[in-house]
């Protein structure tokens, strides 16, 4: 079954469309959804959680437009819980909402990230405020996490911990994840699929691994790049020295050395190509 | 709805003992003055600030995207403020009407005055929390608030006009008077169709 299902999804804004969104997100999976800022991201995200309605086209998660939200952990890019509360008053509020509460669950998360249980969120650091968004994610029968800009602004050492949460979480192959983020370090490490989003069009969704053995960059100059087949240059950096042309590898000459790519890459390449 | 509930209260916990200091003070005035009327006035305004409170604490930590993502019903993210509003009533005004009951009884003095005020306090209240409400949730709360001020005065200003225009205010306010049962039926009347507008402004409402 898939976790997740985006079929040709709109949607209509005065100064922005989001355009024909279709990707799908299998359980056992995580995709992570790229984009600069303003692509789209935020607004998929919106879409798939029921925040937002789509005009167009079709949403399921673990197979139906009306998922059982017991099963959903979300992290967004900021705490949504008030700041007046302490970590203990937030569990005492979820475990009231979620019938599959895990407060032990809920206590280990505090002890192993070092949150204080009585101290007021407002009294938290970024990282820590982030840190109990994703420990109330995880704290009851989530199958799918849906990850907004989960781990920007945090420092590499507390990425690092999230991330092996995320990992370990994924051991169960009836879990799935939907992360957003701009740290693309960060899904190239935990990511299985990639979906690429630019101006509000996809422009790509694949396996992650497929996507970095297929495209490569090369490093040449004018002439080099001029005989190229056209079908092959995904994007080109000019600098007053040298060409950079993000390429796909089968279709350029063997002759030829092409760098491995990173995510970070591909996307300004395709983004500036576009 | 009790998870919700349960949020706005330990949210506005400060808020709330703050308010049972000042009706305790209120309270004991009214008692030392035998004139509850201005305690009765601030549960009226209390309650009609508890669920705005409790609105903008949402909007500033964008708790509408979470309560969303919880499994209860989108409705019961309205109906919470409600009852809160309702709760609000109910805890500070029973005891009242209660406490009047009783030492009428003991004393043997008729009840009616007492009963009076806080019944047409109550039905005021729930007016104003009807009209409010509908309010905070399409404008939000900075909005909303400067709306329901004028929604106030204009009401605050014509209604007196239309009174006297009709005829002698007194016999106005003296057949409200008498009707009081009848006022605070419609009161809860208008607060559950507010419930119902709400809940319908809400259900069209995207959040970021």
């Amino acid at each position: 079954m898939n976790a997740i299902e985006l079929e040709h999804v709109s949607k209509h804004f005065s100064t922005f469309t989001l355009d024909d969104i279709s990707f799908t997100v299998p359980m056992g999976a995580v995709m992570g959804l790229i984009g600069e800022n303003g692509a789209g991201k935020s607004t998929t995200l919106r879409l798939l959680l029921g925040l937002a309605r789509p005009d167009g086209g079709e949403i399921r998660v673990f197979g139906t437009d009306n998922p059982d939200k017991e099963h959903i952990g979300v992290v967004f890019d900021e705490c949504c819980f008030p700041e007046t509360l302490s970590a203990r008053d937030v569990g005492r509020v979820l475990a009231s909402a979620y019938k599959t509460w895990l407060p032990d669950t809920y206590a280990a998360y505090l002890r192993r990230f070092q949150l204080p249980e009585k101290k007021k969120i407002k009294d938290y650091s970024r990282g820590m405020k982030m840190k109990l968004s994703i420990a109330a994610a995880l704290s009851h029968d989530s199958r799918l996490l849906v990850l907004d800009e989960a781990t920007s602004g945090l420092d590499p050492v507390v990425r690092d911990e999230i991330l092996d949460i995320f990992y370990d979480f994924m051991q169960d192959e009836q879990h799935a994840i939907l992360m957003s983020s701009h740290i693309t370090s960060d899904l190239e490490r935990i990511c299985d699929y990639i979906t690429f989003i630019h101006q509000g069009r996809i422009r790509f969704s694949e396996e992650k691994d497929r996507l970095l053995s297929r495209f490569g960059v090369l490093r040449c100059d004018e002439t080099t790049l001029r005989a190229l087949d056209s079908a092959a240059v995904h994007g080109v950096r000019r600098t007053n020295v040298s060409v950079e042309a993000l390429v796909e590898r089968e279709r350029v000459p063997a002759s030829l050395t092409v760098d491995p790519v990173t995510l970070d890459e591909i996307m300004v390449f395709t983004a500036k190509e576009a | 709805m009790r998870a919700l509930l349960l949020k706005d209260i330990l949210t506005l916990r400060k808020t709330l003992i703050t308010y049972i200091g000042f009706m305790v003070l209120y309270f004991a005035i009214g008692l030392y003055s035998d004139n509850s009327a201005f305690f009765l006035a601030f549960v009226v305004l209390m309650c009609n600030m508890l669920p705005m409170n409790a609105l903008a604490y949402d909007e500033r930590f964008h708790w509408d995207r979470m309560g969303l993502c919880l499994p209860v019903p989108q409705h019961n993210l309205v109906l919470s403020k409600y009852v809160l509003s309702l709760l609000g009533f109910v805890v500070s005004s029973l005891p009242l009407f209660l406490f009047y009951r009783i030492a009428a009884q003991i004393s043997g003095q008729p009840f009616s005055e007492e009963q009076q005020v806080i019944l047409l306090l109550t039905a005021s209240g729930l007016i104003l929390a009807s009209i409010q409400l509908p309010m905070l949730f399409w404008l939000g709360t900075e909005r909303g608030r400067f709306v329901t001020i004028a929604i106030f005065l204009l009401f605050g200003i014509s209604v007196p006009a239309i009174v006297m225009g009709l005829g002698p205010i007194e016999s106005a306010l003296a057949w409200l008077m008498t009707h009081l049962w009848v006022v605070l039926l419609i009161g809860l009347a208008l607060f559950c169709l507010s419930a119902l507008i709400s809940i319908a402004i809400y259900s069209r409402k995207e959040f970021n």
